[in-house]
């Protein structure tokens, strides 16, 4: 019986210790600025995209899916929204939609989801390990979430990363972060 | 939007059954989306507790009631599937809204534009079914409602 008890009180404390390095990973300003990694992927016109992307302008990262019935259509309409509210300082900045969900998500299919809700927004995928690679580089976290008939649906951080013009991490956005705190913001990462 | 509200509440479908069914909305997605969301009001009229099911609609072959949970102190988002339906007790309110319970609905067969109808047939256990046509709003719009309506 004591021995249930110890192993028991092991698996708790091994279980509060799990959960707790899970939630230092989520948490972007726990980890500095070491962000980010190199990569080759392909963006949703075919093309070769590089890290190279995220130098030269200020850029907004993503990283969703598009079987994303809220969070992530609501990520691009707020973004959109919010630069167009800063103006023509707005339009050179970048933004990139990384899918969590690669094996469903080919450039195709991201084109085909992007180009209607956005002119500004680039999605990537490639290789799923090479695209999960990078959502790891950036502390993502995702999962896939079993639903009925073999269906998933994907459980992932919901940060907009902003990046600055030599690619290093700037500073992130929340979900449903207040509009005027959004902006200004982005108004710093650009003025950075 | 007043006048929309009141469009709105003329689009619910008459009592016949125990289950007021107000503002029945599909957020707008162009043709082809993988995924779109659906919400509504549901409120127990009656004096025994009514469980939602689900949804039949010729819209898609397949639509869950899902419950999103936006966790804010990790900043990540978990979704599940209401398994087992949900229960509105005699007198309550129910409402699937942005951010939390939501109609999944896999694969729709039509654009869900600003203004388009959309039937659909809400199935309850303890309750007749109730037809109800489900009307395309853009997020601009949604918020909108969601202020007017203090939430």
């Amino acid at each position: 019986m004591n021995r249930i008890v110890v192993f028991a009180v092991i698996a708790a404390f091994a279980l509060g210790l799990g959960g707790r390095l899970l939630l230092d990973r989520l948490q972007p300003s726990n980890v500095g600025a070491e962000l980010g990694a190199p990569f080759t992927l392909t963006d949703m016109n075919g093309e070769t995209i590089t890290e190279a992307a995220f130098e030269g302008e200020p850029t907004v990262l993503f990283f969703g899916f598009t079987h994303c019935p809220e969070i992530c259509p609501t990520a691009i309409y707020d973004l959109e929204a919010w630069l167009e509210e800063i103006g023509p300082d707005g339009e050179e900045v970048g933004a990139y939609f990384i899918t969590v969900d690669p094996e469903r998500d080919t450039p195709d299919v991201l084109r085909e989801y992007l180009e209607p809700q956005s002119e500004r927004v680039v999605g990537i995928s490639g290789e799923p390990a090479d695209v999960l690679a990078l959502a790891d580089a950036w502390r993502v976290y995702y999962s896939k979430q079993p639903l009925d008939g073999g269906d998933y649906t994907m459980n992932h951080t919901t940060l907009m990363y902003l990046v600055d013009d030599s690619g290093q991490y700037f500073g992130h956005i929340s979900y449903g972060e207040d509009f005027d705190t959004a902006v200004a913001k982005l108004r710093t990462l650009i003025a950075s | 939007m007043r006048a929309l509200a009141f469009a709105l509440t003329l689009l619910a479908t008459p009592a016949l059954s125990e289950v007021r069914v107000d503002s029945p909305l599909l957020r707008t997605v162009p043709t082809g989306a993988p995924v779109a969301a659906g919400y509504v009001s549901l409120t127990n009229k009656g004096n025994d507790p009514v469980t939602f099911t689900g949804v039949d609609a010729a819209l898609a072959e397949r639509i869950e009631i899902h419950e999103m949970v936006a966790t804010e102190a990790s900043d990540m988002m978990r979704m599940r599937e209401v398994e087992d339906g949900l229960v509105i007790a005699p007198g309550e309110t129910v409402r699937l809204a942005p951010d939390g319970l939501h109609l999944m609905i896999f694969a729709p067969k039509a654009e869900i534009a600003e203004g388009s109808i959309h039937p659909m047939v809400l199935l309850f256990d303890g309750a007749e079914p109730v037809e109800v046509e489900f009307e395309g709003i853009s997020l601009m719009k949604l918020r909108e409602l969601g202020r007017e309506r203090g939430s």
